[in-house]
């Protein structure tokens, strides 16, 4: 599912100048420099404050937040686990 | 140890039959990849052969080059000791980069063949098609293609190659907005791997780990002094080489005892999850960029029996500087320490008079590890210069000698900059941003703060409508990650300019720590 917030700290935190609706789900953050190795572990830490997710140090892997829509699978994923 | 007078290689053919004699006396030294699998070094061997068997014959006129553009793994490994056996120079190509850049660096290399992997192959089948050239793909299962057979029992003469120097090809940010292809010779690699062997007296009881891609010089040193001691190899592919954990997991498998990378890589080891301790390891080599003091004094905690070196070298010179760090009263910033046995150099003045003493200038270096040249004569021209006889290669790197003879870094005459162990010039940033068509002016800039150096770009657009996202999808074509800036400032204001009426990076950078202090 879709999460209203993540897309905000995204835009927020690595791109004040690009309108929402750019962010599109597919768009490789890491190839586009838009999230850097220290921009990944910003962006975990508000994944595990804002969605209270634990990110095992398997899954500290740039890889792994390429893009809105991994991440929006990875959030479900996590909270059927903690459901 | 080795202790072979190395002037007698001359040819990369030599080089190789060394690598061979020396491997087959530890056959059962092993690589070991990411995954935890291991490789020993007679298979590594037999691995090669068979990617020599699929590699077209060698020409008859003059020096060729191979292009291996893989996922660091054991075949890949394989695939540099192949070239190398046929007397050929390898290329290895960063399989991150785009693969425009891919492309273009291909077209102006023209190898005699080119060697991927399965998703590389994915990437450049289509290039290696229309350009005509040999593609060869690593773990590629199916029987060779019934002219390469053919081609594999006709005996592979061992005179045409004989006069082949050129080892390998790298290349290296440029100015101009292409890459520079940066030649290397078979005695360059031979003389370094003998000082890396000697100076860590590397043996069969050692591991080293191999954090570098294969496409960048601090790979050198991984895969020949190894190689050439007898040393277990442990392969960190991509995706372990910016894990911490993955990276700490990796060292305790397999008994790592040597750790070489950028400073960069050792932070991830020093953030890494469970305060880990490395007892086993007793070397810690880095390079390519200031070392942070606070994560020093954390790794001092993770290798408490390993000495530390902080050596200094760039792509054209290989290594030529090293300092051994004390691990009481540590300075900070590290200087550089003193030359390796076999470097001369000299501080030259602006005028390129040498300089005696305690004092500061451009760092000039002469080596038996200095690069060929640049495959464009008048780039090398630039870069080098014949002082008393000799050929120095001009570092653009500005340093200080103490009274002590200890050599410190002080900054550069120019407009590269590294960022996260990378090089990259700036001018070639520059090059790609204005050649976005919704740009009239750009320049980029460095700020440096407690997460390390940030790359920043100042635009000025033709009109509305640009944004950072635009540029980013523009560049991404073009340049490797590293050299994406972070921050944009998009302004239909010009580039601050200094008094001579020229864009100034440092107004910039100036301007910018200002506002964000």
């Amino acid at each position: 599912m879709s999460y209203p917030t993540l897309r905000t700290f995204i835009a927020e935190e690595f791109a004040m100048d690009i309108p929402a609706d750019q962010l599109t789900d597919d768009l490789d953050l890491i190839d586009t420099g838009i999230v850097d190795s220290l921009g990944v572990l910003k962006l975990i830490a508000f994944l595990e404050g804002e969605f209270e997710m634990t990110i095992t140090p398997d899954e500290l892997d740039a890889d792994l937040y390429r893009t809105i829509g991994q991440i929006e699978t990875m959030i479900d994923a996590k909270q059927v686990q903690a459901a | 140890m080795l202790h072979q007078d190395f002037f007698q290689i001359v040819g990369t053919r030599a080089f190789s039959d060394c690598l061979t004699v020396e491997m087959e006396k530890t056959p059962r030294s092993k690589i070991v990849d990411s995954a935890g699998g291991t490789t020993s070094y007679r298979a590594l061997s037999a691995l090669a052969e068979e990617i020599v068997a699929r590699l077209p014959g060698p020409g008859v006129l003059g020096e060729e080059v191979v292009a291996i553009c893989a996922e660091k793994s054991p075949g890949c490994l394989a695939a540099v000791l192949a070239v190398l056996s046929t007397g050929r120079a390898y290329a290895p190509l960063d399989p991150t980069h785009p693969d425009g850049r891919l492309m273009d660096i291909l077209t102006d290399l023209n190898p005699a063949a080119l060697i991927v992997d399965e998703t590389t192959a994915q990437r450049l089948k289509a290039w290696a098609l229309e350009m005509g050239v040999s593609l060869v793909e690593l773990g590629d299962a199916e029987p060779p293609a019934p002219a390469s057979v053919l081609e594999s029992l006709i005996p592979r003469p061992n005179v045409v190659v004989s006069q082949q120097n050129l080892a390998a090809v790298l290349h290296t940010s440029g100015s101009t907005g292409k890459p520079k292809r940066v030649e290397i010779e078979a005695h360059a690699l031979n003389v370094f791997q003998n000082w890396v062997v000697d100076e860590l007296d590397l043996n069969i009881d050692d591991c080293l780990l191999s954090h570098a891609p294969f496409a960048f010089d601090l790979s050198f040193l991984d895969i020949f002094a190894s190689l050439m001691s007898g040393a277990d190899l442990a392969l960190a592919d991509a995706k372990t080489a910016r894990n911490g954990a993955r990276l700490v997991e990796m060292m305790k498998q397999s008994g790592v005892t040597v750790w070489h990378s950028a400073p960069s890589a050792l932070k991830l080891v020093a953030q890494a999850p469970g305060n880990p301790i490395l007892p086993e390891v007793r070397s810690v080599l880095f390079a390519g960029e200031p070392m942070p003091a606070k994560t020093l004094e954390r790794l001092f905690q993770v290798f408490p029996n390993a000495r530390f070196l902080n050596i200094y070298g760039c792509t054209e010179t290989n290594d030529t500087f090293f300092y051994e760090v004390p691990r009481e009263g540590t300075p900070d910033p590290l200087p550089l320490g003193r030359k390796l046995p076999y470097v001369e150099y000299l501080l030259a003045d602006p005028e390129g008079m040498p300089i005696e003493g305690k004092g500061e200038g451009e760092l000039w270096v002469h080596c038996p590890t200095m690069m060929r040249g640049y495959s464009d004569p008048e780039l090398t021209a630039k870069a080098t210069v014949v002082h008393d006889g000799k050929r120095y290669y001009r570092s653009g790197d500005i340093v200080r000698r103490d009274r002590a003879g200890i050599i410190h870094f002080v900054g550069r005459n120019d407009s590269i900059v590294k960022l996260n162990g990378v090089r990259v010039d700036l001018n070639e940033v520059d090059t790609h941003l204005n050649g976005h068509a919704g740009v009239c002016e750009a320049l980029s800039f460095v700020t440096r703060s407690g997460e390390g150096t940030i790359l920043n770009a100042w635009v000025k657009t033709k009109g509305e409508g640009l944004n950072s996202l635009d540029l980013r999808l523009h560049l991404m074509k073009r340049l490797p990650v590293a050299a994406i800036p972070r921050n944009f400032t998009i302004s239909l204001l010009e580039v601050p300019k200094n008094s001579n009426g020229k864009a100034c990076r440092r107004m910039l950078a100036q301007n910018c720590q200002s506002a964000t202090a």
